[in-house]
């Protein structure tokens, strides 16, 4: 810390402030410095490691099933999409499709988790911003979603529900009625969100023109997800590397135009409803069969090399696995969205107010486990 | 582009600084000459065919003769990705940065530079990224590597999983 403050060279008129590790507005342990100007911010030097758990150098020593739970914790808000990237890593490594009904399931619970991600954000994003009562508004409707999740696989927050070529279990006799009645209630609340926020003049004048992200520079920096789709940049690993049997359903990629914070705002709200049209779909069509291809008990994948990358709620996640033709992998490399999400921060927030760098932190929606992994 | 019509266009390119690497992935995979990696990862980033404008991940890798560093690209313009790995011996491993081409390579170095211990030159912000400001125990990620208070994992290898 001393060797940070002693190297950054200010004029009599500039200061260093700094934010976190424990700022509410920083989701997790997050330390900024802040290189100020009166009321302005001149840079941004971000912190992170606070907590840095070495799940690469665990993967190494672990089997690949053994992992699986591992991933849940890369990012506890949407634990299932960490889940189905490395099922699907180590099953396109080893030549293993997942049946039919299984991969219905697993967009299924996908597709959830993004929408119990996304209302994460929304809920956190407008506390931030003085809003209470979407917090509160959005952790109801999470809890419908965990609940659905609980009757599925036991879990409310770390699932490890997916399994190397398939999942774990089915989902219970009354699971498809309650989730198409979570669906049918959901598509009214998402209008009551945009009721209180997206035309709110308080939100309007916190959130628009604030943060502008380019699409060449957000690409440079790593940007992906709902804060490139802010932007405009047409790009969705869903519909342009369809994994999953996501090719199978019809949904639409919401984009924004300017690239400001409103604009990722109205990106993920919109994100939510296209989730319910593919969770809908997915329910309409679930295909019979078995829920898991066959692995072997001591599953030993070919040598060799892999990187397969999915769309995660925050944006692209994907593992890097080299096998040695063992039981364990020889090396994981966790790509996961936060981390190039979250270098774009030291961009976007030159020349704005402190409270302006909390909305645009809270619009690149890090999550901060995910970045220190 | 396909497969096929990358390694072609690189392989005339580059000749020998690139070698072309056969696996059963639609991506193309190659080893890039250290002399050549800047030069390379710029034509791969410029060149309209190609147009990868996005590095996916950066990863380090430790084997027993030698260092990797792995690069994964990707271009929304045109679908396609790209594996390229440099080769670094285990003594002294430097590579030049690629900050200069990719802006998110930045802390993608500053991490593979502290868990693997390879040096970037020329990086614009060399500090360490995710240990805590007194590490002093080595290269956490490098094979074999032990610390203070550490314990090994059981050898079970010989035993149930096997």
């Amino acid at each position: 810390m001393s060797d940070l403050i002693d190297n950054v060279p200010l004029t009599e008129e500039e200061f260093l402030l700094n934010m976190g590790p424990q700022h509410p507005s920083t989701h997790g342990v997050l330390r900024l410095v802040l290189k100020m100007r009166g009321e302005f911010i001149e840079d941004v030097i971000p912190h992170i490691g606070y907590l840095h758990r070495s799940i690469e150098k665990i993967a190494e020593n672990r089997t690949y099933a053994q992992f699986m739970p591992y991933t849940d914790r890369i990012d506890y808000c949407a634990s299932m999409p960490c889940n189905l990237a490395w099922a699907l890593t180590v099953e396109k490594l080893a030549g293993i499709e997942a049946p039919p009904r299984a991969q219905y399931l697993r967009v299924i619970m996908t597709e959830l988790n993004r929408i119990a991600s996304h209302l994460i954000y929304l809920g956190v994003m407008s506390l931030d911003l003085g809003a209470f009562t979407p917090f509160l508004y959005a952790f109801r409707e999470r809890e419908m979603i965990l609940d659905l999740f609980e009757m599925t696989c036991g879990q409310r927050l770390t699932y490890n529900y997916m399994r190397i070529g398939g999942v774990s279990r089915d989902i219970p006799p009354d699971f498809a009625s309650k989730c198409r009645e979570f669906t049918r209630i959901f598509r009214k609340r998402v209008d009551d969100y945009e009721a209180i926020l997206t035309n709110n003049p308080i939100f309007l004048t916190r959130t628009k023109n604030i943060g502008i992200l380019p699409i060449k520079v957000g690409l440079d920096y790593g940007a992906s997800g709902p804060t490139i789709r802010g932007s405009g940049h047409n790009w969705d690993i869903r519909k342009a590397e369809p994994y999953s049997s996501y090719d199978k359903f019809d949904f639409k990629v919401p984009l924004g135009k300017n690239g400001d914070v409103w604009d990722r705002y109205i990106v993920r709200v919109q994100e939510m409803r296209e989730s319910c049209n593919i969770v809908d779909q997915a329910l309409d069509g679930l295909p019979e069969g078995d829920i898991k291809a066959k692995v072997p008990g001591v599953f030993k994948p070919p040598a060799g090399e892999v990187v397969m990358r999915i769309e995660a709620p925050r944006g692209e996640m994907g593992y890097y696995v080299v096998s040695d033709g063992t039981t364990k992998p020889y090396r994981v490399k966790i790509r996961t969205a936060s981390f190039g999400n979250l270098q774009v921060l030291r961009y976007l927030s030159r020349g704005y107010k402190i409270a302006d760098l909390v909305a645009i932190f809270g619009s690149l929606d890090v999550v901060l486990p995910e970045v220190d992994r | 582009m396909n497969k096929d019509q990358i390694e072609n266009k690189l392989a005339t390119r580059f000749g020998s600084a690139v070698e072309i690497l056969k696996t059963k992935f639609p991506e193309p995979c190659m080893y890039i000459v250290i002399d050549k990696y800047i030069e390379v990862c710029k034509f791969l980033r410029d060149d309209p065919e190609l147009a990868f404008e996005f590095l996916f991940s950066l990863a380090g890798v430790h084997y027993p003769d030698r260092f990797e560093v792995v690069i994964h690209l990707s271009s929304s313009k045109h679908v396609h990705q790209l594996v390229a790995k440099v080769k670094l011996p285990l003594e002294n491993p430097k590579i030049p940065t690629l900050s200069g081409v990719w802006e998110a390579a930045n802390w993608y170095e500053r991490e593979a530079a502290e868990l693997f211990g390879i040096v970037f030159n020329g990086h614009p912000d060399p500090r360490p990224l995710l240990l805590y400001d007194d590490w002093n125990y080595g290269y956490p990620m490098r094979k074999g590597w032990t610390g203070p208070d550490f314990i090994p994992m059981p050898d079970k290898s010989k035993g149930a999983d096997e």
